[in-house]
């Protein structure tokens, strides 16, 4: 049986966790009010993203799903159905890498290998190739464990260990095209390779940043509801997996 | 947790690579895909000092760069003229000049130059029986895909050149590609080769404008 934390250790971790939830929350409610007010650029993005020739569908999905983005901050914010929001946002990673995945696997994965090349860190053809064979399958394969719920926090681990990398060579990217180029940092526009085609680095940030507290999240041992099973070992969940406590009431907990 | 971490990542890296062997679109490991030489461009803007000792700026225009880079790969750059130029020319009728389109199938039955073979260097096994004889005879031969930051077209001379060993005296490549073509209002050709459908205007596959199009 392993030890509980240290008091102090404990009140520090769960401020820590309780400043990432508003964070996310606050994120999720800015990414949700970016789409309501850019609405054709969000209908733009679902009707070529998705290939959704539906006018009367892109429009249902391009005016509700901001707001039920907005809601679902709201939700992390004030710390209500926290249990229900960790498995909505383990359902969402899960979907949005299986999504981003097949777009590299399938349709034309030498482009992924393109821009793979663009950062010019490879060279070895083979090296090369093989990066541009496992990333998204293995994208698609961490996805499909979320979305199941089958060794959850390894997926999710492995998803924090690739999305940290990336976050940082995009932006290292972006700062060198943005340099180059004499633009403004947030102007800047390309395909990163990420799997949803051309975006704007800041929102491109933006939205690694939530997935990577998503991940973290997970981590922590939430999500647990629906999972086929959570952890391949057996251990119970750990200490942060306990019902977080609100500031005030942190010290006192056990 | 690391070791389930590690457990996930030995048995998706394994899945990943299986799942690309049983996929019709999969990659093969050990081919190739950039041949040539990887030739760094020249800065955009240097500074140079005249006579006088006042320092200027001098600007490298994409073309250019484009064709320093070209020339460092043993290949010619065809500007717009000059491909209008080879499109004219009445050599082109008994394909003692040809075009290649170097962008992928969706791409170019969404429109071609005209008369243009295919070739699509991610499959040429697909293609390259068609190409072969006719790149053999023709005199000079013009590649293209879809201009701007696209290097296929580049790519796909230098495979053709290294594999079946076209002399690099025939070999040009249209810079500014089909985008260029379409925005110079030049005929575009639907459907597969010799289709006699013929526009002006060039869609994409998304419905949005040539500019869009993927190499």
């Amino acid at each position: 049986m392993s030890t509980p934390p240290l008091p102090g250790l404990r009140r520090s971790l769960n401020i820590i966790a309780l400043v990432a939830r508003w964070l996310l929350g606050g994120l999720f409610i800015y990414l949700g009010l970016t789409k309501v007010f850019h609405p054709a650029e969000f209908l733009t993005f679902l009707r070529q993203q998705f290939m959704l020739t539906n006018p009367s569908l892109s429009g249902l999905i391009a005016g509700t799903a901001p707001w039920l983005e907005v809601l679902y901050g709201l939700f992390l914010l004030t710390g209500i159905a926290r249990e229900a929001a960790a498995v909505l946002a383990r359902w969402w990673l899960g979907c949005v890498f299986i999504y981003m995945g097949l777009n590299k696997a399938l349709p034309h994965p030498e482009y992924f290998l393109k821009l793979i090349l663009q950062y010019d860190m490879v060279t070895s053809p083979l090296l090369l190739n093989s990066i541009g064979v496992a990333l998204p399958w293995f994208e698609v394969f961490c996805g499909l464990l979320l979305l199941a719920g089958v060794a959850v926090r390894g997926a999710a681990l492995n998803l924090i260990a690739m999305l940290v990398p990336f976050t940082l060579i995009v932006l290292k990217r972006a700062l060198i095209i943005a340099v180059t180029s004499h633009r403004a940092f947030c102007t800047v526009k390309f395909d990163c390779g990420c799997g949803a085609g051309e975006v704007y680095i800041c929102h491109k940030l933006v939205e690694n940043t939530i997935l990577l507290l998503l991940a973290a999240w997970l981590l922590t041992g939430r999500g647990r509801q629906f999972c086929l099973r959570f952890s391949l070992s057996r251990d119970k969940a750990p200490a942060l997996a306990q019902p977080e406590p609100v500031m005030s009431r942190t010290s006192g907990q056990t | 947790m690391l070791q389930e971490g590690a457990l996930v990542a030995v048995i998706g890296a394994a899945l990943a690579f299986a799942a690309n062997a049983l996929s019709p679109r999969g990659l093969l490991l050990t081919k190739n895909y950039f041949p040539g030489t990887t030739v760094a461009l020249p800065a955009p803007v240097v500074a140079v000092t005249n006579a006088t000792g006042v320092s200027a700026a001098k600007t490298n225009t994409p073309a250019a760069l484009l064709s320093a880079r070209f020339q460092a790969e043993g290949l010619q750059l065809a500007d717009s003229n000059r491909v209008v130029q080879f499109f004219h020319d009445p050599r082109r009728e008994q394909e003692g000049v040809i075009f290649i389109d170097a962008r992928d199938e969706e791409h170019y039955q969404v429109g071609h130059i005209p008369g243009a073979y295919h070739f699509d260097r991610f499959h040429p096994e697909n293609y390259l029986t068609n190409v072969l004889q006719v790149c053999l005879t023709a005199q000079e031969i013009v590649f293209y895909c879809n201009g701007g930051e696209c290097d296929d077209s580049e790519h796909a001379a230098i495979m053709l050149r290294d594999s079946i060993g076209i002399p690099k005296e025939k070999l040009f490549v249209y810079g500014g590609g089909i985008t260029e073509w379409a925005t110079n209002g030049l005929p575009i050709e639907l459907g597969p080769r010799n289709s006699g459908q013929l526009t002006n205007l060039v869609k994409t596959a998304t419905g949005g404008p040539a500019g869009d199009l993927k190499p």
